[in-house]
């Protein structure tokens, strides 16, 4: 029992430490929700409370993913240094404290929606029910559209589960059948926005048409804005088609390069959708985050942690700073605030690049026992 | 071993000559020596030295074996002599630094003086049947050349010429051809043979000619040669194992080399802002923005204007008269209804638009409150899409009545108004006081004000400038005093202060002043104290006059104060006003185009925030270089340790696991870097930055009467809170098992990193204040748990440490500055709480989350070497 009450714990101090920001700073919440480090075009809903216990439910999605072992042991792959792990109530304390979820958390973001679909589909998945996951993809999709993307990482995470649980499934059937259910659910739900809202084309291309062709330009901490500003009208559609394409294209890069680690493959995207999505907030960078720290036995063949974490607290901190000279203060110019957003973008990437070599090195130690603990170099 | 790139540089300082010889070891000096008596002998003619011991291959015979030895010994001429033996001496003093005096005479006496002759002989007799005969100890420089070329290649094989990579070890070879071009008469075959044998030396292949360690130890020990022989070089010693070592050296790499970073990095941040105030770091202010045309319009405020002032000024002395008597009650006269009404009647008869707001402000438990009132001149030429503000406020930040100062604002409002030239609305703002009322007012104007605060009934556009007239006394005055800084350390463009500075010299004829430097010589002490009371005020962030509150709202203003006895009447100050507003008025845009971060020295130097920023990134870098090298120690440390600190930490780690609330890292490593305990650190770093809202939210929010106490209070708390956690911290006392040192390093480190962000993003916000929580702070970069294995004297250390440190404790340099400044603490405070409530100031959140808590952990620290 000792576990469950370190659980309440957690749970509980995260509630009420997010319960005493709210009653001792009551302006927090509305300075927050204005940031343009936090509120995009797409996730600003101001809609008050309740999104306490969205955190705390994503704090249990995240310890159901942390007790299926997935991210040490998987069906085609087990880490070399499984026993070096956080317990689930440790990972979901990294995401309840942490700076960034709180201040998205406060600012009522509706990224943390999509979050949670996110969480829950892992959750599922590691769970073995397939079903629910797809459906909680497609939740997911339907809000944000991007995690769409996680489709085939997921449905690898969710064929393995279930030929490691019960039998192996026919892999194309296996396939067709939840792509046709992630279809149906989406499907679904555009049919109720349509009921509600009768204007079914405005209604698209107000939502999916915006994430799609990204036409604001507010600032925000993702590389998207400032390119396209810069741009010139004939070369937009290009160049929207040549990003939305960068991004897609880590989906098949990874999948076959990390076959055998599939929530891996997950966790990476959301590491790079929060860098190189079109409207990305911190939010994203939680939910990254958030799913790192289940990968700490890789940890200790990362190489640069404190430069990558260096480089976010630097640019968290400078970031607001640059943000006021330019736009307050007018001692400064938009060029400050996109420097600090491009270190924001490198810090992030060092890490996501540092953590995919870990788990190279990692299934690369696995295959030469004899060169474990090496120095290695690129041959 | 590792092998410095390049040769030592040589000595050119005398002094440095002169030590570098007198610490020449023993045997570098007996060749200098030996060469130079045969130098001498040489200079003889009965017997000629150089047939006698050079090495001449037809010569050389068993018989003549000597030749084989003392040929590097003897030159041909004097430059031969000089030049070899200067290039020898740094060469042979390194060799029998690292290898001692004996072992560097047995290899130079025997096979580093015979093989390369050796060989030469071989070659020179065997395949090229020529008698060339060779002298001079460029056979030994070549040759120690070669072996350090080898040693050299092993450690930095290549370097780079445009796409080429050349191996290192060819050096030598080069340096060899190069010299049988440029000179002549040299033995291109003896070279190489020499650096031949260098190679095979570096390479280790004649380490069999070493004579053994322990023989060497043994003769030294019996001869005592170390204590007989001056500059002798025992086997032992290895002077510059030290520096080639330092790869090897995790102590010197980090621990020692940090320290001296940060302490360089400090020094050089102090010495760069010494240097501001010098000609060839600041310089000549000058008006960026064309359109502002500073003096070039006629000022016709005079003459009959006269009349009217002092018309205006009699109606209001008159009611402040009534019911008051005596120069004491004239002086605290308040803003009465009976004035504003006067002033609102005044403002109408000349043609303005009127309004009043009322506001109210409580902080500290002290209620302020007033009402403003003010009037708007619509620009006959101009769409009243922007307005210049003109600003009379009823006492000044001096707290002075500013009698003069209202009427000739009530003056030039009439004055203006008949003017048909202005392009830009003019707003005429009486406040009470110079703290409150423009505040209420600008936040009112931009719909920013709090539920006390009354809104605007009557609005303009945006604004453009603002001129605060302050004239407080009866006489004529001699200069202008223009303060200039904002709340927050923010400034007003640099191109107003010109202007202002541009209009009085030029135009008006008479000087101005800045930060209330009186006298200012334009020496480098007079620059350098005016810096630094402008650092001053920037880095407390107060507001400095009714101006201060515009800055925020990104709108320039400045306050004009007449100062001195001297011939100018208000009426040169009613010139100087009108002038400047028609050099706003010809603004085309905002003012953007000069500095918003400056340093003024002098009205008419400063120096740009490029030049002076380094020195406050210096100060702010030199505790992220510190925390970096922690963080690193913490990995490499661990390393050596880790195999014997995890065994017996394993049992406690198991038992603190379960309690631990956010989880521990197990302990066990890779090989390459060792598992950091991060959880405890990064929590009570945390909770130790957000313990800082405690004082924070105390200090802003208690009545002003208990400031004093409170303060009091924080000392004792300081002194006491730091021992309670590191007693808490070092015994564990059942929340955790006892800290372990890396966890101590990595507590350091993290302080250290966030106190480095913090100081380092406000540089580009508020450099002043960076810079001096950045110099309080400096001493907590040096400071960290002692592990002087004697316990007194560790104790003794360490409570020293801690009363030094509590004299830099936050609320210790707040008494001693009010000390020194002669104010009391209760009103230093009270303007603070005043500044967070009203003005927006936060300075105190600098105070109390980044500097309090990084000054806790140090002393926390420091206070765990005491138990």
């Amino acid at each position: 029992m000792a576990v469950d009450r370190r659980k309440i714990a957690v749970f509980g101090a995260a509630f009420v430490l997010r319960l005493l920001l709210v009653c001792l700073f009551p302006s927090l919440p509305d300075l927050l929700t204005g940031r343009v480090e936090v509120s995009t075009p797409v996730n600003s809903f101001k809609r008050p409370i309740f999104y306490f216990l969205v955190d705390l439910v994503n704090a249990q999605a995240l310890i159901t993913i942390s007790e299926s072992g997935q991210s040490v042991q998987t069906r085609l792959h087990s880490a070399m240094r499984k026993h070096i792990r956080w317990d689930g109530v440790s990972i979901a304390a990294w995401f309840l404290f942490s700076p960034f979820t709180i201040a998205t958390c406060l600012a009522r973001s509706t990224s943390v929606f999509t979050t949670t679909g996110i969480l829950y589909a892992v959750s599922n998945a590691v769970d073995g029910n397939s079903i629910n996951a797809i459906l909680a993809l497609g939740f997911a999709s339907y809000i944000s559209l991007y995690p769409a993307l996680l489709f085939v990482p997921l449905m690898l995470l969710c064929y393995d589960r279930q030929a490691q649980l019960s039998k192996t499934p026919n892999a194309a059937v296996f396939f067709l059948q939840h792509g046709a259910i992630l279809l149906g659910s989406v499907v679904g739900l555009l049919g109720f926005s349509y009921l509600i809202t009768r204007n079914f084309w405005e209604f698209m291309s107000a939502t999916y048409g915006f994430h799609l062709l990204v036409p604001d330009l507010t600032p925000n901490v993702g590389l998207w804005w400032y390119f396209f500003i810069e741009m010139f009208d004939s070369f937009r559609e290009f160049f929207l088609g040549v990003f939305w394409l960068h991004l897609a294209a880590y989906v098949g890069g990874f999948t076959a390069r990390l076959r055998r680690q599939p929530l891996f493959i997950i966790t990476s995207l959301l590491g790079v959708f929060a860098i190189f999505k079109p409207y990305p907030s911190i939010s994203d960078a939680s939910l990254y985050f958030a799913l790192l720290p289940l990968y700490r036995h890789l940890f200790p063949l990362m190489r640069y942690t404190f430069f990558a974490i260096s480089a976010l607290l630097y640019s968290s901190l400078l970031g607001p700073a640059f943000y006021h000279l330019w736009i307050y203060a007018g001692s400064g110019n938009a060029n400050f605030f996109y420097a600090i957003t491009l270190v924001w973008s490198l810090g992030l990437s060092i890490l996501l690049a540092d953590s995919i070599f870990a788990a190279l090195r990692d299934e690369w130690e696995q295959a030469h026992p004899e060169s474990q603990g090496k120095e290695v170099k690129q041959i | 071993m590792a092998t410095p790139a390049a040769l030592p540089p040589l000595p050119f300082n005398p002094r440095q000559v002169r030590s570098y010889l007198l610490r020449l070891p023993l045997f570098t000096r007996l060749v200098l020596l030996v060469i130079l008596a045969f130098w001498l002998l040489e200079l003889q003619t009965i017997w000629s030295v150089v047939q006698w011991g050079s090495l001449t291959p037809d010569e050389c015979n068993l018989g003549t074996m000597y030749r084989l030895n003392t040929f590097p010994l003897i030159h041909t001429g004097f430059f031969h002599a000089l030049l070899n033996a200067m290039a020898l001496t740094p060469l042979l003093e390194r060799f029998e630094a690292e290898h001692g005096t004996l072992t560097s005479i047995a290899l130079f006496i025997g096979p580093l003086s015979t093989l390369p002759a050796g060989l030469y002989l071989l070659i020179e007799k065997m395949i090229l049947h020529s008698n060339t005969p060779v002298v001079g100890a460029s056979v030994w420089v070549f040759l120690l050349l070669g072996s350090e070329a080898i040693r050299t290649f092993k450690t930095n094989p290549y370097f780079s010429v445009g796409p080429y990579k050349i191996p290192t070890w060819t050096s030598p070879l080069f340096a060899c051809v190069v010299l049988s071009i440029l000179v002549s008469n040299v033995s291109f075959l003896g070279h190489m043979c020499a650096i031949l044998v260098g190679y095979v030396f570096g390479l280790g292949y004649l380490k069999f000619l070493v004579p053994p360690e322990k023989v060497l130890r043994w003769i030294e020990g019996k001869l005592n040669l170390l204590g007989r022989l001056p500059h002798y070089v025992s086997v032992d010693q290895k002077t510059y194992a030290a520096i080639r070592n330092l790869r090897n050296n995790p102590n010197l790499l980090f621990v020692r080399l940090p320290n001296l970073l940060s302490l360089l990095c400090i020094i050089v941040g102090v010495v760069w802002l010494l240097l501001l105030p010098l000609n060839e770091y600041s310089r000549h202010t000058y008006i960026s923005e064309n359109a502002l045309l500073p003096g070039q319009v006629h000022a016709y405020f005079s003459g009959s204007e006269q009349h009217i002032f002092r018309g205006y000024k009699q109606e209001l002395e008159g009611l402040l008269s009534e019911g008051q008597n005596g120069i004491e009650a004239r002086d605290q006269a308040q803003l009465t209804p009976a004035i504003s009404t006067k002033i609102q009647s005044v403002l109408e008869a000349a043609g303005l638009k009127v309004a009043t707001q009322k506001y109210q402000y409580s902080s500290a438990g002290i209620t302020h409150h007033g009402e403003n009132t003010y009037g708007i001149i619509h620009a006959p030429r101009g769409d009243a899409t922007e307005a210049i503000v003109l600003v009379a406020s009823w006492r000044t930040a001096n707290d002075e009545l500013n009698l003069n100062g209202v009427t000739l604002a009530l003056t030039l409002a009439r004055y203006f108004k008949r003017w048909s030239l202005w392009s830009k609305d003019i707003i005429f703002l009486f406040t009470p006081d110079s703290k409150s009322g423009t505040q209420a007012w600008i936040d009112a104007y931009h719909d920013l004000h709090p539920a006390s605060v009354q809104p605007l009934a009557l609005k303009s556009g945006a604004l453009q400038g603002a001129l605060v007239i302050e004239y407080p006394f009866e006489h004529r005055f001699k200069s202008l005093h223009i303060v200039y800084d904002g709340v927050n350390g923010q400034l007003p463009n640099l191109d107003l202060f010109n202007t202002a500075v541009a209009i009085a010299g030029g135009q008006m004829g008479f000087g101005s002043n800045l930060q209330e430097m009186w006298e200012h010589d334009d020496s480098y002490e007079a620059r350098l104290q005016t810096i630094l009371r402008g650092m001053a005020k920037q880095g407390l962030g107060y507001a400095t006059g009714a101006h201060s509150s515009f800055m925020p709202y990104h709108i320039d203003a400045i306050t004009l104060q007449p100062t001195g006895e001297g011939w100018e009447d208000e009426m040169a100050l009613g010139r100087t006003i009108e002038s400047l507003c028609r050099s706003l008025n010809n603004l085309l845009e905002h003012l953007h185009q000069s500095f918003f971060f400056y340093l003024l020295m002098q009205s008419n130097r400063f120096v740009s925030i490029g030049t002076y920023l380094p020195s406050a990134m210096l100060i702010a870098g030199n505790f992220t270089i510190m925390a970096i090298a922690l963080w690193m120690r913490t990995g490499y440390h661990a390393d050596a340790l880790s195999t014997k600190t995890t065994e017996s930490a394993k049992p406690k780690e198991k038992s603190s696991e379960k309690n631990s609330d956010a989880g521990k890292p197990a302990e066990i490593s890779g090989p390459a870097v060792a598992e950091r305990l991060l959880a405890l650190p990064l929590t009570l770093v945390t909770g130790l930055h957000l313990l800082g809202l405690v004082p924070l939210w105390l200090f802003n929010t208690l009545p002003h009467q208990f400031f004093t106490l409170a303060t009091y209070a924080f000392v004792a708390v300081d002194i006491v809170l730091p021992l309670l956690l590191a007693a808490l911290l070092a015994n564990g006392s059942g929340l955790t098992s006892a800290l372990v040192p890396q966890q101590y390093l990595l507590i350091k480190s993290f302080a250290l990193l966030l106190l480095g962000l913090s100081l380092s993003t406000l540089a580009t916000l508020n450099f002043s204040l960076s810079f001096m929580i950045g110099l309080l702070c400096a001493p907590l970069s040096f400071v960290s748990r002692s592990h002087c294995p004697s316990a007194s004297k560790r104790r003794a250390c360490a409570s020293m440490g801690l009363v030094s440190l509590n004299l830099l404790s936050p609320p210790t340099v707040l008494m001693g500055v009010c000390w020194y400044a002669g104010v009391s603490v209760e009103a230093v405070l009270t303007q603070a709480a005043f500044g967070w409530d009203v003005w927006g100031m936060w300075t105190q959140v600098v105070i109390w989350c980044v500097w309090w808590p990084a000054w806790l952990i140090g002393c926390v620290l420091l206070g765990a070497s005491i138990f």
